[in-house]
């Protein structure tokens, strides 16, 4: 099919993940630019380039949940030759452009991290609840959406929908550390909970579903031994939290479409800072004395 | 949790400016200053009011507020009541019936209880009629209730009633999640059981809306998390150990094996 900007909204099977973050689907706002525009508009802009630990974080998506998938796109290369650079000399330059074509197109993975994305995959299989969450379902289908307030075209791309018609979206998180503590904090550091919302409303949109009716859940697995897992859901009040963070930057991506200008900063006056509570003040002899001038304005 | 209270800084909370600034946009200063001393009141000897977490604190002011229901002991209205955790507005049949004749919903509500041997009968329909004559009992009597009812007047002088007897009184009792009020006041939550139901059937306004919502997300309803609403809908799936078949190198049910003629000496 030919995946474009002006697509209807709906749930579609037959887009890759290629083809999902590809240019012919750039105009469409997905959660990782809402997640850049977060930041500051400019940056939502930039061309993006894969880091290594998003590489990791690919692999092991298709690992677990498109295995028949996993080996056309990724292949575990005996050698990894050092990558030219200016300097380099034209050996080392010939060797690399050799193995990069022996690659066949596949991306390269070591084997110490496709042993760890087994062991992940092992040990989501041996936890009890969430062997069951992923026992049944469709992966990486993407959903195309109207947004209702702004017009802008949405689009989500959940990593697991369980069949049944349960009303429930899955999203497996590789990540250091997976306790509810941490993860909680996550969910607002990296936009857990704005994903949460986006995904939520684009299931409802295109199923006609009620909010009451759809569970988002996180799995959530840690990339160290023992491999934590932990399933987790968020309360009504952090969905709504992440909601409305999505309407807000989706707002904010409205006006800069408008304006046609995605601003570098966030305030285009001053902002006044405080002291963030861990800066502690020490008392020592003679700090009054001192401290009256500072409130006399003699500095 | 940084959502918690911790035991001595309830009252910063309760004198919030923020609490008082809502609280203002709704009602005046003298009303402000009435329901915050019932609510410090309330707070002062109660330790599980005094952790529970900010967040419900301030609703459950606010609440008052936007329902127009006093903490007031004395009118027995509306009760600041900690649970899970959470700090919850409860509403007593009295409040209920108050926050709709305010919000001009009805000229007047009143419920009653049934008991045992009374004479009572009810027909809806189009020439709807109910008939109650209390039996007068004995100090030592102890009848049982057995239907509750609830009568609206409204403004152009047509009643409105809704009947529920002991069975649908049980059902709701089934559905709360705390049965101590059950147990000692059963008759006077069967008439807010009524009310409630009654509510549904008269015009809405906003302070009654926040009153039902309240009494639901704390009383009535229980609060089921996503988190148990995921748990049940996978509740009739079996989990299947799955093994990797050495020959195939592909991973299949390890009920499989069972019927795999190479089996014996398999490693997996």
């Amino acid at each position: 099919m030919g995946v474009k900007d002006n697509m209807e909204q709906g749930i579609y099977h037959n887009i890759n993940s290629k083809e999902y973050h590809g240019e012919a689907m750039a105009n469409i706002v997905s959660n990782s630019y809402l997640g850049r525009l977060a930041k500051v508009p400019a940056y939502a802009r930039l061309p993006q380039e894969e880091t290594e630990a998003m590489k990791f974080g690919r692999a092991f998506h298709t690992y677990v949940l498109e295995y028949e998938v996993f080996t056309k796109e990724f292949i575990v290369p005996d050698f990894f030759p050092t990558k030219p650079n200016k300097r380099s000399t034209q050996k080392t330059i010939d060797t690399y452009e050799e193995w990069e074509c022996e690659l066949l197109g596949k991306q390269p993975i070591t084997k110490d991290d496709l042993e760890t994305i087994d062991r992940m995959r092992d040990s989501i299989v041996q936890h009890p609840f969430a062997s069951k969450l992923f026992k049944e379902g469709i992966s990486e289908t993407t959903i195309i959406w109207d947004d209702i307030y702004t017009g802008l075209k949405c689009k989500v791309r959940p990593d697991r929908i369980p069949s049944g018609n349960k009303g429930v979206i899955l999203d497996l998180k590789s990540t250091a550390n997976a306790s509810a503590f941490a993860f909680r904090n996550d969910c607002v550091k990296f936009g857990y909970a704005r994903e949460c919302g986006m995904y939520m409303e684009g299931f409802a949109m295109v199923k006609n579903a009620l909010f009451k009716d759809l569970v988002f859940a996180f799995i959530a697995v840690e990339k160290e031994p023992p491999y934590r897992v932990e399933v987790y859901t968020l309360d009504i009040d952090f969905v709504q939290y992440g909601w409305l963070e999505f309407h807000r930057l989706l707002q904010i991506e409205k006006e800069c479409r408008e304006k046609n200008f995605w601003p570098h900063y966030i305030n285009a006056g001053a902002e006044e800072l405080t002291k963030p509570p861990f800066a502690k003040s020490w008392e020592w002899d003679g700090q009054d004395s001192i401290q009256k001038d500072f409130s006399m304005g003699d500095r | 949790m940084a959502d918690e209270v911790k035991k001595q800084d309830y009252k910063v909370v309760i004198y919030d400016k923020k609490i008082k600034e809502r609280f203002l946009e709704i009602v005046d200063e003298k009303t402000y200053n009435k329901e915050i001393i019932f609510a410090k009141q309330a707070f002062d000897g109660n330790d599980a009011l005094q952790k529970c977490t900010i967040n419900s604190i301030r609703n459950s002011i606010v609440n008052i507020a936007l329902t127009g229901a006093s903490l007031n002991p004395a009118l027995q209205q509306a009760f600041l009541i900690p649970r899970k955790g959470k700090c919850c507005l409860d509403f007593s049949y009295r409040g209920l019936c108050k926050i709709a004749v305010d919000s001009e919903s009805v000229y007047d509500i009143d419920a009653t209880a049934v008991f045992e041997g009374d004479e009572f009968d009810y027909e809806m329909g189009l020439y709807p009629r109910l008939v109650h004559k209390p039996k007068m009992h004995d100090k030592d009597e102890k009848p049982e209730v057995i239907a509750a009812y609830a009568i609206a007047t409204l403004h152009h002088g047509i009643k409105k009633f809704v009947v529920i007897d002991r069975e649908k009184i049980d059902r709701a009792r089934k559905s709360a999640q705390y049965d101590v009020v059950w147990k000692a006041h059963l008759d006077e939550m069967a008439k807010k059981t009524a009310v409630k139901l009654l509510y549904k059937l008269l015009p809405q306004t906003e302070k009654m809306s926040v009153a039902v919502k309240s009494l639901n997300e704390h009383e009535g309803i229980k609060e089921v998390t996503n988190a148990e609403k995921l748990i049940d809908k996978f509740k009739d799936e079996e989990t299947v150990d799955m093994v990797t078949c050495p020959e195939t190198e592909q991973e299949i049910p390890k009920t499989d094996c069972e019927t795999c003629d190479k089996k014996d000496g398999c490693p997996a």
